[in-house]
């Protein structure tokens, strides 16, 4: 358990110390937070899943007239 | 080469054999010592009676030293004699009222004793191979496998090859005394104790007027005169040990005077694989009246964190590997890809450290709190009992 401890929070650092200095790259080379978000929400694969979630939610409204509150 | 007739080496071989007692001593006092200490598992009348044979065993002993060499270490002969015991124990392997670890040893004995002689000529062998003195002596007093060999020669055509004037029993020491030269240690020095004129006669099969029958017989006769003296003595030092060690273990004699005091002193130690667990029942209920609820809600209050952190770390590893795969798709700006494919970055050490956290969780904390509670109940609730 000790060395799974280990190994993990060594690759967790690694991918924190990766992730931001590529966000700090970015930011220094022009992007903002903004701009990512609406990129983000405009890609296909969050479409996707939005599109998902809401049909989950339709889902849970339709049960929900069946049980009793 | 050695110089055997100086005076420096006879004082050195003065020294050298008192040194070798000195040493014996104490390696047989080592030897007892740690033999005692080794089977302290016994019960003190055993363990004396077994010190007292082995102390028998090397007061029968010619040679302590071969001896001590035959017996191995004290360990070796504390596992056989464990082994006897443990088989023996309760009764049910004793043969004719000896117990068998006592047979163990008596049979280690009898096999030590009769191996010793043989070491014994073998090193004077050794040390004499090039001496003239011992050249002169006959071969076949250094093997005691000669008789059996000049036996299986005398049976042949070419024991017939006896000298017509000498008697049977010099007729079958001749052919005794060409055997040896067969053997590869022996080879040298028995070549050169046949003079020519011996070689000639036995090679001269003509000459034979003996018929085979007398000349077996005649070997026979050679063979019990002078070859078998070793072998009886062996036999009778045997006799001579087991008479001695059978009256020495039935009377039950007290630890040898060399052997260290305190080890007589020594309380008896109860194996463990000799107790048994019994339960105290009321306080086993009572543990597990109040132990079993306890665990239950700990259990309870950290399944909420295990599952909590399974669930925040599936989210943050689905996001972060669903960010990684919308960068080439949605991004034109190098800029904005590195934005999001370091927070991608991020969510996934984040979503790793929570599955892991969730594995903790369930195989560490809650399985350790399982067993605590068990290790507990069975150290406070559980006695050790001696079993009869």
């Amino acid at each position: 358990m000790k060395k799974g401890w280990r190994f993990v929070l060594t690759l967790v650092l690694i991918l924190v110390l990766l992730g931001a200095v590529a966000v700090g790259v970015g930011f220094l080379t022009g992007s903002s937070f903004e701009k990512a978000y609406n990129g983000l929400v405009g890609s296909p694969v969050f479409t996707f899943i939005n599109t998902m979630i809401g049909y989950w939610n339709q889902f849970v409204d339709s049960w929900s007239t069946w049980l009793p509150v | 080469m050695y110089v055997t007739d100086s005076a420096p080496c006879a004082i050195w071989r003065l020294q050298e054999r008192d040194h070798q007692s000195e040493v014996t001593d104490i390696n047989r006092q080592r030897f007892l010592s740690e033999l005692a200490k080794l089977l302290s598992f016994m019960h003190e009348e055993d363990r004396q009676r077994a010190i007292a044979a082995y102390t028998a065993l090397f007061d029968q002993a010619d040679d302590e030293q071969a001896m001590l060499q035959t017996l191995n270490t004290p360990l070796v002969q504390a596992v056989q004699v464990a082994r006897a015991y443990n088989s023996g124990h309760h009764g049910d392997g004793e043969a004719d009222g000896i117990p068998p670890y006592l047979q163990t040893i008596y049979d280690i004995g009898t096999a030590a004793l009769s191996e010793q002689p043989i070491q014994n000529q073998a090193d004077e062998d050794q040390f004499s191979l090039f001496d003239e003195e011992r050249e002169a002596a006959p071969a076949y007093d250094t093997s005691p496998y000669v008789p059996q060999e000049a036996e299986a020669t005398a049976e042949t055509p070419v024991s017939n090859s006896a000298p017509a004037g000498e008697s049977a029993p010099e007729a079958a020491a001749a052919v005794i005394e060409t055997v040896p030269a067969e053997n590869e240690y022996e080879a040298p020095v028995a070549a050169a104790e046949i003079p020519a004129a011996e070689e000639t006669e036995i090679a001269a099969p003509e000459e034979s007027e003996l018929p085979p029958s007398d000349i077996s017989r005649a070997a026979e006769s050679a063979r019990s005169e002078t070859v078998d003296e070793p072998e009886q003595e062996l036999e009778k030092k045997v006799s001579d040990f087991l008479d001695n060690f059978t009256l020495k273990t039935e009377e039950s004699e007290p630890l040898p005077p060399d052997t260290p005091s305190e080890l007589a002193k020594k309380p008896r130690r109860i194996a463990v694989d000799k107790t048994l667990r019994k339960p105290r029942v009321p306080l086993l209920i009572l543990y597990c009246l109040f132990a079993i609820p306890l665990t239950l809600a700990l259990i309870v209050i950290l399944l909420a964190p295990t599952v909590v952190s399974l669930a925040a770390g599936l989210l943050c590893g689905v996001t972060g590997v669903l960010g990684f795969l919308s960068i080439f798709s949605s991004f034109s700006l190098m800029c904005d890809m590195l934005v999001v494919a370091g927070i991608s970055l991020i969510l996934l050490a984040v979503g790793l450290l929570l599955l892991w956290l969730f594995i903790w969780l369930i195989g560490g904390a809650i399985a350790g709190i399982v067993r605590t509670a068990v290790d507990l109940g069975g150290k406070w609730c559980y006695k050790e009992v001696p079993a009869e």
